[in-house]
């Protein structure tokens, strides 16, 4: 999620200050030399080098990098896709290029800032004022407050005496020594006085924040389990109403309403949609013969793995035999059984149909030779048809897994 | 002789087309619609066979079969649950076998006949699941005798996998049907007394538990 600075920032600037949201190991403080790192496309030291060196000869590049830190926006990679609004800063061709390129713009900067901060404010409020700036990028940087981890609490509590140091440096070093202590308590007596007050409300605003934004993630899971429900269950259930003196359309309506249902529930292949597994693709594949040709295909299904292009042509084949199986056999049920091992892929279609003698299949039917024999001699496996009339009919697919 | 049997399912139109289903063949004895009232029916009826759904409201199918203490009688899964580890925790339970609820009657009437002899019952799903649930490699203190399917009882329930009757399968193996029967036995057995963690491992990761 954006955060409100990020917001802030895309009103007022715009896409052309959008970098890379970076990951939490990616950054050192606020992630902002390795955004501009990633975005012009060259190694994170050298920018952080800058930003040091600009610092300590001046202190601008604390202001830049603060300065970035708050107006940067972000935009998002983490669903491959990049937001509409962002707009790519071309880039130089070569990577030697690009880092004379980068070199020359620090030199430039570092000039600059010689000559432009010799005036203005003086060291004694510069460098104080860097420093609790400093503290405070360092302790706001943590994000989540997650104090198990003890390098977030590190940074944290650094960054905090880092503030401390700033302000009792600036006192000392404008109005005296000998008010500092003075002052400090007077500044520590104010500050927790705000924290006392302010701290309570705080506590109780994030607390209302997450109540709310809980309630309102069940109100989406119920709203998205009634449309789920909707489309498909009750869908089915008025069809079923309409069709309830057709056995076999009401069972095949029920039959695909309960697989739809179940792996939905269950979640099979809820995820596997993008990438699909064995086991996905053979449930999937019995449930769209079963509905095509309107006889109940049984899936088992043993171990699963990635679909590579060899083993989709092993589903195309086993595909072929059901629908052979479904059409032409003649038995209520298709049995699939798939096995994905170590060494190799087997699905097995087996139907206890009218059977056939393969010597009597006409030439021009092309279906067992082809689309089962031929396909899976192609993919490097290869397919054996056990039948006999009256015996039913067995589809045997082997494929050997070849270990890279 | 008519098997008696007992109807365990927690709704009414399901024990209702079962029992219409089997028509006169066997003597439906009792039905129960929840765990206590099945555990006192079976106790007060005494069947041979139970029909246990897997999901039952105050405990489901397991707690039936751990609730009945002394009790001739013995259980056959019948659901329509997907989920493995149910099923293979009603098996672990003591039930003689698992189908589903899209069998056809006939071949209930073969199951019930079946466990009521005290053989195994597998359905190709159950298969499925039991090859799936001890193909995992176990980890710790494996007991070759009760934690590995010797190659025949695998050859065995991948034909059953793939759809065979049992009589099928001694055809094939040229072995006889009570070899069969003997290793699908073995194979519940093993699966009852296994101590073998990865069967829970194994529901773990396919996010059934």
């Amino acid at each position: 999620m954006l955060c409100s600075m990020t917001e802030f920032g895309t009103a007022t600037l715009g896409p052309l200050w959008q970098v890379p949201r970076l990951r939490a190991n990616q950054r050192w403080l606020g992630g902002v030399a390795a955004a501009i790192a990633t975005e012009v496309g060259v190694a994170a030291l050298p920018i952080r080098l800058a930003f040091v060196l600009l610092t300590l000869t001046g202190g601008i590049g604390l202001a830049l990098y603060a300065s970035a830190w708050l107006w940067f926006t972000y935009h998002l990679r983490s669903k491959g896709q990049v937001s509409t609004a962002y707009l790519p800063v071309p880039k130089a061709l070569s990577p030697a290029r690009r880092q004379l390129g980068l070199w020359l713009v620090v030199a430039g900067l570092l000039v600059l800032s010689r000559r432009l901060l010799t005036f203005g404010v003086g060291d004694a409020t510069l460098w104080p004022v860097s420093l609790a700036a400093f503290g405070m990028l360092l302790a706001w940087s943590s994000g989540k407050m997650n104090w198990s981890a003890p390098y977030e609490l590190l940074r944290a509590v650094g960054g905090l005496l880092l503030v401390a140091a700033g302000v009792v440096a600036f006192i000392a070093l404008n109005f005296g020594a000998s008010v500092a202590p003075k002052a400090l308590l007077v500044a520590t007596g104010a500050l927790s006085l705000v924290v006392v007050v302010v701290a309570p409300w705080l506590w109780r605003a994030a607390s209302q924040l997450s109540e709310e934004r809980l309630k309102r993630t069940r109100a989406d899971e119920r709203a998205e389990l009634a449309a789920h429900l909707h489309d498909s269950v009750l869908q089915t259930l008025s069809l079923i109403q309409q069709s309830a003196d057709d056995r076999n359309v009401t069972v095949q309506l029920a039959r695909r309403q309960e697989r739809e249902l179940r792996e939905w529930l269950f979640g099979r292949s809820g995820a596997a949609t993008d990438a699909p597994s064995f086991r996905a693709a053979l449930e999937r594949l019995g449930a769209e013969v079963e509905q095509l040709h309107g006889v109940p295909v049984e899936v088992v299904v043993v171990g699963d793995g990635p679909l590579d292009s060899r083993a989709s042509a092993a589903l195309g084949a086993a595909r072929e035999a059901l629908v052979n199986a479904a059409r032409h056999s003649g038995a209520p049920r298709v049995d699939m059984y798939g096995e994905f091992g170590p060494e190799r892929l087997e699905i097995f279609v087996r139907d206890t149909g009218r059977g056939f003698e393969r010597s009597n299949v006409p030439e021009d039917r092309r279906g067992l030779s082809e689309s089962i024999v031929g396909r899976m001699d192609r993919a490097g496996g290869s397919a054996s048809i056990l039948s006999a009339p009256g015996k039913g009919c067995e589809v045997a697919l082997l494929l050997p897994r070849t270990t890279p | 002789m008519k098997r008696r049997i007992v109807l365990v399912d927690d709704h009414e139109l399901v024990r209702a087309g079962v029992r219409s289903a089997l028509g006169e063949r066997v003597e439906v004895v009792g039905e129960a619609g929840d765990v206590a009232s099945a555990i006192s029916v079976i106790e007060a009826t005494r069947p041979e066979v139970v029909l246990l759904d897997v999901h039952l409201p105050g405990g489901n199918g397991p707690a039936v079969i751990r609730g009945l203490t002394d009790t001739p009688a013995r259980f056959l899964a019948l659901s329509v649950s997907d989920a493995a580890l149910d099923v293979i925790e009603v098996i672990r339970a003591g039930a003689r076998g698992y189908v589903t609820k899209a069998i056809s009657a006939e071949e209930l009437l073969d199951a019930i006949e079946r466990v009521a002899a005290g053989d195994a019952v597998f359905s190709p799903r159950l298969a499925g699941f039991v090859l799936d649930a001890f193909a995992q490699q176990p980890v710790a203190a494996p007991d070759p005798e009760l934690d590995e399917l010797t190659l025949r009882e695998q050859e065995v329930l991948r034909l059953l996998a793939r759809g065979y009757a049992y009589k099928e399968i001694a055809h094939r193996l040229s072995i006889s049907v009570k070899t069969v029967e003997s290793h699908a036995s073995a194979v519940l057995r093993k699966l009852q007394l296994s101590n073998r963690r990865e069967l829970s491992r194994w529901a773990a990761e396919r996010r059934l538990i």
